[in-house]
């Protein structure tokens, strides 16, 4: 049950770390640390498209799993069915 | 054409058409006779060169050999003659519009499609060009957002309205972070969509595909060409047909007329014929495009049927992208740090918010004559619009007085 939350919530901390570094970077551009600040922005975009990526699969994996559990349900119900028409 | 569909032809039509396709060609040899006297003598050897052509085309019976001799001609005159366009001239043009099979002929063999290499030295070089353009990408928004920030700041302070709305707003710390997180999605939308986009389409374009698209494409043109069953059916097709690909032409040329300034050898023939090719080409991609998409949108289906779940499996590629920036980033900071691991530590605390902003001197003027270049090309960028913009009126004018001359020729005055 915590396992389910674990990968949602590292995917919203990276989101949240990479706005946190976009906004360093702008700082850093204003005062034209050029260096630190692209490397701040990069660290941001890999951050953010690691949460991203993050969130879709837990997202899909979710919805897979949902319709799985629907399929094996309805699969249970014919095979009942089909156990009492024999019968 | 006419020698093609004269056996379908009810007879009075056929003696009229004929009579009027006669006056077309004889007029214009006569004009084009006349106005030899004038040329250079290599336009004119040329030009007399080419009536061959015409006799061919009379003895095979191919009326798009005549077609081709009036395109030859129309295009040596248009270049050499500085004066108005004569009334021979607006008939080589009416002729050129009603019959176009043979300059799409010789448009479609004369072009041919651009060649996707799948060897190993063509994904070098394409993953060079992918590189480079995400560099300058990165370069572009770097100086855009700097710039915009800028901007922003002077127009907030600037106007007493604006800083009092708009001002207040980005003064505060949710203001600037919505902002900040605007231009962010902005970036992240293209990079994920247009950038990986691309990558993904060239990886995974193969040469059969690109070569049957465009081949459908002009294949589909080519087959408007002739369709309809009777003979003003297909003339209605064939005007409609050219005055698309006449629109695309003109919306072309005056781009070649600017590429024509930087190179000179561009100008003479090379310069219709270039623009022609590439207008038709690219009409034909847009006008298919648009098709296939209009009769994918057309197409009806069941209101009853649920839509389905989109459930792909999330594409890696902006990922793999960032990552691979941000690794050629850190190589290149150690290769201009000269392997001094302690400056970089610093800089890497100060993109985190820890420690002090350092400004590097060589960097910042980097920086600077890139923001003065980008300024520099956003001037220009303005005039050769205007230039466009010129080019552009002045080949609707020659448009417009053409069809007009061309009623007043047909409908009398």
């Amino acid at each position: 049950m915590v396992k389910d939350y674990i990968t949602p919530a590292v995917g919203i901390v990276l989101v949240g770390f990479s706005l946190y570094m976009f906004y360093s970077g702008i700082g850093l551009m204003v005062v034209r640390d050029v260096a630190s600040s692209l490397l701040a922005i990069l660290i941001g975009f890999v951050t953010l498209s690691g949460g991203i990526t993050l969130l879709r699969t837990w997202a899909i994996a979710r919805v897979y799993e949902g319709g799985a559990r629907v399929v094996e349900e309805g699969e249970g119900e014919e095979g009942s069915r089909e156990g009492k028409e024999s019968s | 054409m006419i020698f093609g569909v004269r056996e379908r032809l009810p007879s009075k039509y056929r003696i009229a058409y004929l009579t009027l396709y006669v006056l077309l060609i004889a007029y214009p040899i006569y004009r084009v006779s006349v106005g030899v006297s004038y040329l250079s003598q290599l336009y004119g050897a040329l030009v007399a060169a080419s009536s061959f052509l015409i006799i061919l085309g009379i003895v095979y019976t191919r009326s798009e050999l005549i077609v081709l001799y009036y395109v030859f001609v129309s295009i040596v005159f248009k270049i050499c003659m500085v004066k108005e366009p004569s009334i021979g001239e607006f008939i080589i043009y009416s002729l050129v519009i009603l019959h176009g099979d043979m300059i799409s002929k010789i448009l479609v063999y004369g072009i041919g499609y651009r060649r996707i290499r799948t060897s190993v030295k063509g994904l070098l070089l394409f993953i060079t060009v992918v590189l480079s353009l995400l560099a300058l990408y990165m370069v572009i928004t770097y100086l855009a957002t700097g710039l915009f920030i800028n901007l922003s700041s002077n127009v907030v302070e600037a106007n007493v309205l604006t800083e009092l709305t708009f001002g207040k707003v980005l003064a505060t710390r949710f203001g600037s972070l919505l902002l900040l997180l605007l231009v962010v999605i902005c970036v992240l939308y293209i990079l994920s969509h247009y950038v990986s986009g691309i990558v993904n389409d060239v990886l995974s374009l193969n040469r059969a595909y690109a070569r049957d698209y465009i081949r459908s494409s002009i294949g589909f043109l080519w087959k408007l060409l002739y369709k309809g069953g009777s003979w003003h059916q297909k003339l209605f097709f064939r005007v409609t047909l050219l005055f698309i690909l006449f629109f695309t032409w003109i919306l072309i040329l005056p781009l070649y007329f600017i590429l024509a300034e930087f190179l000179p050898a561009l100008f003479g023939p090379h310069l219709f014929i270039l623009s022609l090719a590439t207008s038709l080409l690219i009409s034909a991609l847009v006008y298919t495009s648009l098709r296939r998409l209009l009769s994918k949108l057309l197409r009806q289906k069941a209101s009853l049927e649920l839509p389905k779940l989109r459930l792909d499996k999330p594409s890696d590629a902006p990922l793999i992208l960032s990552i691979v920036m941000l690794t050629a980033y850190l190589v290149s900071l150690i290769l201009y740090y000269k392997y001094d691991y302690g400056i970089l530590y610093n800089t890497l605390m100060r993109s985190f918010g820890l420690g002090q902003p350092y400004s590097d001197q060589y960097l910042s003027s980097i920086v600077g004559v890139f923001e003065k270049a980008y300024i520099n090309i956003s001037d220009y960028f303005v005039d050769y619009c205007e230039k466009y913009i010129g080019y552009l009126v002045s080949e609707f004018e020659w448009l417009t007085r053409l069809i007009k001359s061309l009623i007043k020729l047909l409908w009398g005055r």
